[in-house]
């Protein structure tokens, strides 16, 4: 039996999803603020897949803005996107070897890989990548036109009832 | 080598469906703490205006009983000097009708605002609760993004708004006895 100890630090506000071998696995905080989790296999090698999905890249991104847009009241209450649209997409395949510790940092860098790989064990690096995805900016631009569509429609709303009502 | 060949599909497939599942949970994640901070946002808002209306409820109210006591003391005025005020300051009847007067219109101003809070309290200040415990509840369940100044904060704005509540219920009942 091998076990992987696997520890990821200098993540900022967001947590990735982190999956060994396809499946997600639950971390745990420790009190320096990285994260780390123990997996247990009867492999030789394990593969770690570590992404950050971004909300608009949701199916029904515009049914789920739209909703948005009318529970925060029109907008108002609403938070404010993350408009850089950065998305982490990294897969590491690591030999296992009785008990093996990987550690995982974010660079700040926007030059260097996505992640920095410390282990004693042969790790082979699939993707480490962090990049901005211009289908999300797409997205963005398609979500700010129709919230744009919504404000002047419930202005043209509300002067037409203003109207009705002085007439 | 076809048997091989199936194992290894099937194991991408499983890969695959369970990437997929973990990304479809991300994202539930991500809509709720999307509404967690949306509806965190409407409880620091309704908390602040039920805040407002206690505290300009409670103003009117200590106003309007500052200005009761001066009128009774400018009275009493009258009683001590027997009179002797008026050769002194030949204004001051004037003083106290002013005085009045802004008594009279200031009880009218207390009487609407008292309606008006009693109409929007009932609707405002348990929205605030509403929407605190919601968006505590929801950001709870986030776990794609650290929430815990934000959970900390509408923890707090949760227990004001509490502590609005009675107090209008206090002060509201009070004024009805």
């Amino acid at each position: 039996m091998n076990e992987l100890k696997l520890k990821l630090k200098g993540q900022r506000n967001f947590r990735p999803t982190i999956c060994v071998d396809g499946k997600a696995v639950k971390f745990k905080k420790n009190k320096f603020g990285s994260i780390e989790t123990k997996v247990a296999t009867e492999k030789n090698s394990v593969e770690i897949t570590i992404y950050k999905h971004l909300e608009i890249k949701s199916k029904l991104y515009i049914l789920w803005y739209i909703l948005y847009f009318f529970i925060s009241i029109f907008g108002i209450f609403d938070v404010r996107e993350d408009k850089k649209c950065i998305v982490y997409d990294c897969k590491f395949k690591v030999e296992l070897n009785g008990t093996t510790s990987v550690d995982l940092t974010f660079n700040t860098s926007k030059d260097e890989a996505a992640l920095a790989v410390e282990s004693e064990a042969n790790v082979e690096e699939i993707k480490n990548v962090t990049y901005v995805d211009q289908e999300a900016k797409k997205r963005m631009k398609i979500i700010l036109g129709i919230k744009i569509a919504l404000w002047v429609a419930l202005g043209i709303t509300a002067i037409t009832l203003l109207l009705i009502k002085l007439i | 080598m076809r048997k091989d060949e199936a194992q290894q599909i099937d194991e991408l497939t499983i890969e695959k469906n369970s990437l997929e599942n973990a990304s479809v949970k991300e994202m539930r994640m991500l809509h709720l703490g999307h509404f967690g901070k949306i509806f965190s946002n409407l409880s620091i808002f309704f908390t602040i205006l039920s805040l407002a209306s206690v505290l300009t409820l409670i103003m009117t109210l200590v106003l309007f009983l500052l200005g009761g006591a001066v009128l009774l003391i400018l009275l009493m005025v009258i009683v001590v000097t027997l009179g002797i005020i008026f050769v002194i300051i030949p204004n001051y009847w004037g003083i106290i009708t002013t005085v009045a007067n802004a008594l009279t219109s200031s009880s009218g101003y207390i009487s609407k605002f008292g309606e008006l809070v009693v109409k929007i309290w009932p609707v405002i200040t348990p929205l605030a609760i509403v929407f605190a415990g919601i968006s505590i509840l929801f950001l709870c369940f986030d776990k794609t993004q650290n929430h815990t100044i934000r959970i900390v904060f509408s923890s707090v704005v949760l227990v004001i708004a509490i502590i609005i509540l009675i107090a209008l219920i206090v002060l509201l009942s009070g004024g009805a006895k």
